[in-house]
């Protein structure tokens, strides 16, 4: 029985040449759409699978500016006193060097920063004149005038001339990271140097100090104490708005600098606190086993936010064409299974006498079902193998081409979200992330993102997984196919269908 | 031991636009191996019904037919047309895209003939007159003549005791038309029932059968 199936069924098959022939076509271009799909696909997963293991992604822990603008237009709209509303302002949520360390114990970081900032006025120094320098020598002047409230020459600074930036390491800093700023002399400060700092080359060249030189600052503080610090390194800025009298130091440094009362006891509060995840698909994970840790985290005004924009950035397009992929893929196979069903019902309708007959001979239904299929595995088979040659092809060009689109698309989209950024975000204050020590509005500031390439290009390969899955997915399809033209046929009696009733 | 073909009390109705009609009315009858039956009558009289009910190509609704004295929903409608019953139809319904030889070969196919069955189908087409050059064409090819010779070879590989032609000279000048008559007559001579449909008198004279009459749904012995 069955070597009489594959009889006929070659028989039909290399009879039957223009069936045959249009039949071997409609599975080569589906094969051929098929498996470039599925090999852009397999090249997707590879490259975001790279991405992955490449990038981090960062997760900002920050005052929740939301919440607190949300609850200030509460208070505003309800009518809450003057008092109310300063004190909403003036209690900005804060986060402890303690609550920062301990968030950062967590198997899904492998790197943190924080960082204190505060301000002290030089003392062995001249800092250079700036535009806010200027400032405060005006306000400095105009506070001798008679009719100024708080009386002439009373008039305190509670911010010093120098902007103390301490933070765990110097790469951390938001410019650093950035490229806008290096080391130009010397060598950087890390965690375990003592009362070592970095100043600007423009403060280093105005005021002829170097490397090994000793600076001296004194705190804001009531007591004024005069701190000395050792000049380790010298840093270059390329930004054109940097704060060139800003001294970088760690945090154990810079917290000498703190009022008493702020330094409390060595739980001080930090700022601009950034876990550097292992890998960004934590992030929810992470993020989750936070607030496990501190479960009022959200109600205290804190927040934990993510960015994942470098990764984003890199991988997005390359996404976007494995969703495109994977649209076109449904498409070929649904188009697939809908053509070769029309070809099988035609030829099956075209050959119900043949099928007569064959059940007149005592042929069963499974056998005749089985001839076709035998066809149509064959013709199959004949495409799919013939696909693997130019296949390949097809799908480098679409898989560039598609990935282009996105790319240019992606690029768009960057710049005009850049545009939106940069006006928002604009601040004088030094390399903090764009905030200052009371206006410090933490704007996640894509930092690897401007380090960050897109992928935009795609090496599409083909493996022998995927040659696999395109013969096992197209036998699936021409099974499909199959199943309904010839059932709806065998259903009748020979009788019905030698007569051509069915 | 003659073999038999018996029909009891068939009665087979037709649904025509939800109309029953009643094609065949309680037909008995029996036929024996080693003779000819012709069944006689005119278009619509239900002669191609009981022609595909006696060779299982339809399903029994009332009534029986027993080979041998057992049904053929026992032995089974695949089965019995597999080794039973051997049919030669008016319209030949020879497989088009095969030469006359692979039609009687995928026949000897399907009897599971151990010997070369590609010779074996050469000498049954030659015992129908169909010589080799015939027998390697498309049967598209051939005449009606030897189309419907290669229909008889092929139920003649089947080897099976019963063969049953539906107007098997229907499309057939008179002198091919004795030919195909007599090579049913040489089946029969060698122990088959064989039984033939036709609304012509004339073939069933010509065959020397066993004349059926079938008019509205009735079969009666001439």
């Amino acid at each position: 029985m069955f070597k009489n199936m594959f009889k006929r069924a070659w028989l039909s098959t290399t009879r039957k040449i223009s069936r045959t022939v249009i039949l071997v076509v409609v599975m080569f271009v589906m094969a051929n759409m098929m498996l470039a799909t599925i090999a852009i696909k397999a090249s997707v997963t590879e490259s975001v699978k790279y991405a992955k293991e490449s990038l981090s992604g960062i997760v900002y822990l920050q005052p929740d500016m939301t919440a607190m603008r949300e609850k200030m237009q509460q208070q505003m709209s309800s009518g809450s006193s003057a008092d109310s509303f300063a004190a909403t302002v003036m209690t900005r949520p804060t986060i402890s060097v303690d609550m920062a360390t301990t968030i950062a114990d967590s198997e899904y970081i492998k790197d943190y920063t924080y960082g204190v900032q505060t301000s002290a006025n030089a003392s062995s120094y001249t800092p250079i004149e700036t535009e806010e320098q200027q400032m405060r020598n005006e306000i400095k002047n105009n506070s001798n005038r008679p009719n100024m409230p708080d009386g002439g020459g009373q008039f305190q600074f509670s911010r010093g001339d120098t902007n103390i930036v301490g933070i765990n390491s110097f790469a951390f800093i938001s410019d650093v990271e950035a490229g806008n700023m290096k080391l130009g002399e010397g060598e950087i400060f890390d965690e375990d140097t003592v009362d070592g700092v970095m100043i600007s080359a423009d403060l280093a060249t105005a005021n002829s100090l170097a490397v090994g030189d000793t600076v001296k600052l004194k705190t804001t503080s009531d007591s004024l104490d005069e701190i000395s610090l050792k000049i380790v390194g010298i840093y270059e800025n390329t930004n054109d708005n940097y704060d060139t009298n800003a001294i970088y130091m760690n945090v154990d440094t810079a917290a000498r600098f703190l009022p008493e009362e702020e330094y409390n006891d060595g739980n001080y509060n930090v700022e601009n606190v950034k876990y550097y995840l292992t890998s960004a698909e934590y992030k929810d994970k992470f993020i989750a086993e936070a607030k496990e840790k501190y479960p009022t985290l959200e109600d205290d005004g804190l927040t934990l936010d993510i960015d994942d924009s470098a990764y984003q950035q890199m991988v997005g397009p390359i996404e976007s064409v494995g969703s495109f992929a994977t649209t076109i893929m449904i498409i070929v196979i649904v188009a697939a299974v809908v053509i070769i069903t029309l070809i099988v019902t035609i030829n099956v309708k075209d050959r119900r006498y043949e099928m007569g007959v064959l059940l007149s001979l005592g042929a069963t239904k499974k056998n005749i079902l089985g001839q076709i299929l035998v066809e149509l595995v064959f013709v199959g088979t004949v495409g799919f193998i013939l696909s693997i040659g130019t296949s390949i092809f097809l799908a480098k060009a679409m898989g560039q081409s598609l990935l282009e689109n996105q790319t240019a698309m992606t690029s768009q989209q960057t710049s005009q979200n850049f545009g939106r950024g940069q006006s928002a975000g604009n601040s004088p204050m030094p390399n903090m992330g764009g905030g200052g020590r009371f206006g410090g509005m933490q704007m996640p500031d894509s930092e690897q993102q401007n380090q960050v390439e897109t992928i935009d290009e795609i090496d599409v390969n083909a493996t022998p997984t995927d040659y696999v899955i395109l013969f096992a997915a197209g036998y699936a399809i021409i099974i499909v196919s199959l199943i309904l033209p010839t059932i709806s046929i065998l259903r009748y009696q020979p009788k019905t269908i030698l007569s051509g009733k069915e | 031991m003659k073999n038999k073909l018996v029909i009891e009390n068939l009665r087979h109705v037709y649904n025509d636009n939800q109309v029953e009609v009643q094609v065949l009315k309680d037909v008995n009858a029996t036929f024996e191996s080693g003779k000819m039956y012709a069944i006689v009558g005119e278009s619509g009289s239900g002669k191609t019904t009981l022609i595909s009910l006696l060779s299982a190509l339809d399903s029994i609704q009332h009534g029986d037919i027993k080979y041998n004295g057992e049904s053929i929903n026992h032995i089974g409608k695949g089965v019995f047309r597999l080794k039973y019953v051997g049919i030669v139809f008016q319209s030949y319904n020879l497989i088009k895209y095969m030469t006359a030889r692979e039609n009687v070969e995928i026949a000897l196919d399907f009897q599971k003939t151990k010997s070369n069955e590609k010779e074996m189908a050469y000498e049954i087409l030659e015992k129908v007159g169909i010589n080799r050059d015939e027998a390697d064409r498309l049967v598209q090819k051939l005449s009606g003549g030897q189309q419907q010779r290669v229909a008889i070879a092929r139920a003649m590989a089947c080897d099976t005791p019963i063969v049953v032609a539906d107007e098997p000279t229907g499309n057939l000048d008179e002198d091919t038309e004795g030919k195909i008559l007599e090579l049913f007559k040489q089946l029969a001579d060698a122990g088959k029932i064989v039984i033939i449909v036709t609304h012509s008198q004339k073939v069933a004279r010509h065959a020397d059968a066993i004349v059926y009459h079938m008019r509205n749904g009735v079969l009666s012995k001439v």
